[in-house]
């Protein structure tokens, strides 16, 4: 089914299992097919994902590359065309001072194709590297807009997230993608580019044995952000690395390489587009702080949605015990497990509380 | 080898390095912090590299050093792990008598790395740094080993800059650590 609204609102979300949300987030996004029903009998069809009739499941397809003749001339048609989809459109790119985008950037202005920039940036000291790229590239655009990351901290702004069907992980970063949004409005794009897959395509293994590829680039879509953050302010986000056309190119030049991890291969291959900065040093700086920050601030929020939640479903899973023995945690340790339990309780009441918005009377 | 602390001022918390004990304390403070007056120049020149890190040079010229040359220093190895658990100070103290065998602190760094090879590296950075610094021929005139923390987390880490360069390949968290404390080898001594 294309929505369901109307299952809300006879009350489905009254029998919300919180213990599967917490199970899928533990999973990940690359392993959406072992997602467990939040909501029972109902599963997400994220986009590109497919139905297996003879497992009866949801399945994340595999990526099947074309064996073809590759080389960095033909990076640059498969780039060139894939701006050419966009003809006269007002173009932006997400300027992260990362390699992604800055690669996506160093295209553009090779290909002599207008386009503006948007980003967030910090003062934080890990970031000092990245900040520095950002304004560096930040020159190379028509325009560029750096918005102040310490203002839309994950997890701010929670009580303001718009109605969803489904709850989301992408609800907690809300607050910085609606900034960046407004700052596309205000520059005009219509397009936004972002690095989102190249962590994927630069840094995994490429077998030579091209059945063996485990690419999804339908996980490299974040659709939640794209549907409810972008489009009501009329901009198409585009990842550039989910580009078929552009996965086949790189995949036949790095076929036969191992990991990656540093991008090692990117940062050669694009050695004369790109500041030198990022072809000599594989510098990556953690989002741990921010994180960190946002959710200390938004522990009275948090605690409030909880409360709302239980108000709602009588769960145990939000009561105000749950909620102490969550945020009583020892926050500061920065364990990956302990964060994802969060996450994941949070983004369930933010998707109730909005929900409440809706349905509730 | 001497230490000196490099106290961080951030939302209005002083985070401050016991350079005995090994812990970072915290207290409320008010105002801001020059922390490059008084400082050493090797440490003040490094300080500024390591905040600056694309004015950092990449360590090309290094051999794999051959882990089975040395008996005695296997042995050195694992006895600093030790100490390294039991006692900083007291690991800071044997550090400072110098072993000066590999060239570099890179060749150091990868002979440590090779002795104690997989995950267990994680929770090594101390005494890898601490075995750099007191076996690389080259720290004593131009290398600094630097705690630092990842604010707003209470988690530290520590790692060499040594001749303008991070020796450590496989390091690619220290980016991300504010330096807290430094130790380095005085030029007087």
């Amino acid at each position: 089914m294309d929505v369901i609204w109307p299952l809300l609102e006879q009350g489905a979300w009254k029998l919300i299992i919180p213990e599967a949300h917490e199970h899928n987030t533990m999973k990940g996004i690359l392993n959406r097919t072992a997602y467990l029903p939040v909501i029972p009998n109902i599963l997400p069809v994220y986009p590109g994902m497919e139905w297996c009739n003879s497992e009866g499941t949801l399945k994340d397809p595999h990526f099947k590359p074309e064996r073809r003749e590759a080389s960095f001339q033909q990076v640059l048609v498969a780039a060139a065309s894939l701006f050419a989809q966009f003809g006269n459109r007002h173009i932006g790119v997400q300027l992260s001072g990362g390699l992604d985008s800055s690669i996506v950037i160093a295209l553009l202005r090779h290909l002599g194709i207008r386009f503006s920039l948007v980003g967030m940036t910090t003062a934080r000291f890990e970031f000092r590297t990245e900040r520095q790229i950002q304004n560096r590239l930040a020159e190379w655009g028509d325009d560029s807009i750096l918005l102040d990351y310490e203002e839309h901290l994950p997890m701010s702004s929670l009580v303001e997230v718009p109605m969803h069907q489904h709850p989301d992980l992408y609800s907690l970063n809300y607050a910085s993608n609606k900034a960046m949004a407004r700052a596309c409005e205000r520059l005009g794009i219509d397009v936004l580019f972002t690095g989102n897959g190249g962590d994927n395509v630069f840094a995994e293994a490429m077998p030579t044995d091209f059945a063996a590829c485990t690419l999804m680039p339908q996980v490299f879509v974040d659709s939640w952000l794209d549907d409810l953050v972008y489009a009501p302010s009329g901009v198409q986000v585009v990842p550039f690395y989910a580009n078929t056309d552009m996965i086949n190119t790189i995949y036949n030049l790095r076929a036969g390489q191992g990991v990656d991890y540093t991008k090692r291969w990117a940062r050669h291959i694009f050695k004369d587009l790109l500041p030198r900065e990022l072809v000599d040093f594989t510098y990556c700086a953690d989002f741990w702080g921010l994180y960190i920050d946002g959710l200390m601030n938004a522990a009275p929020t948090v605690r409030c949605l909880f409360q709302q939640a239980y108000d709602m479903t009588m769960q145990p899973y939000f009561s105000p015990k749950a909620v102490d023995e969550l945020l009583g945690q020892d926050l500061l340790r920065a364990e990956k497990s302990t964060y994802q339990r969060i996450e994941a309780g949070v983004s369930l009441a933010v998707w109730l509380s909005a929900l409440a918005k809706r349905t509730i009377n | 080898m001497d230490i000196v602390k490099l106290p961080v001022v951030r939302n209005g918390q002083l985070y401050q390095f016991e350079p005995y004990l090994g812990l970072l304390l915290v207290r409320t403070c008010d105002g801001a912090l020059s922390r490059a007056d008084g400082l050493p120049s090797q440490v003040k020149r490094t300080l500024l590299m390591n905040d600056n890190p694309y004015r950092l040079q990449l360590a090309n010229n290094y051999t794999i050093p051959d882990v089975n040359r040395r008996r005695w220093l296997k042995l050195y190895t694992r006895m600093l792990v030790r100490v390294c658990r039991a006692s900083f100070g007291l690991a800071r103290f044997i550090a400072s008598f110098r072993l000066p065998v590999f060239n570099n602190a890179t060749e150091a760094i990868l002979f440590f790395r090779q002795m104690l090879p997989g995950q267990m590296q994680q929770n090594l950075c101390f005494p890898r740094s601490l075995f750099a610094a007191a076996t690389s021929k080259n720290f004593r005139t131009g290398g600094v080993l630097f705690i630092g923390v990842f604010l707003p987390s209470r988690s530290m880490h520590a790692w060499v800059i040594e001749d303008a360069i991070q020796p450590d390949p496989y390091d690619n968290m220290w980016i991300n650590f504010q330096p807290v404390a430094a130790c380095y080898f005085s030029q007087r001594t």
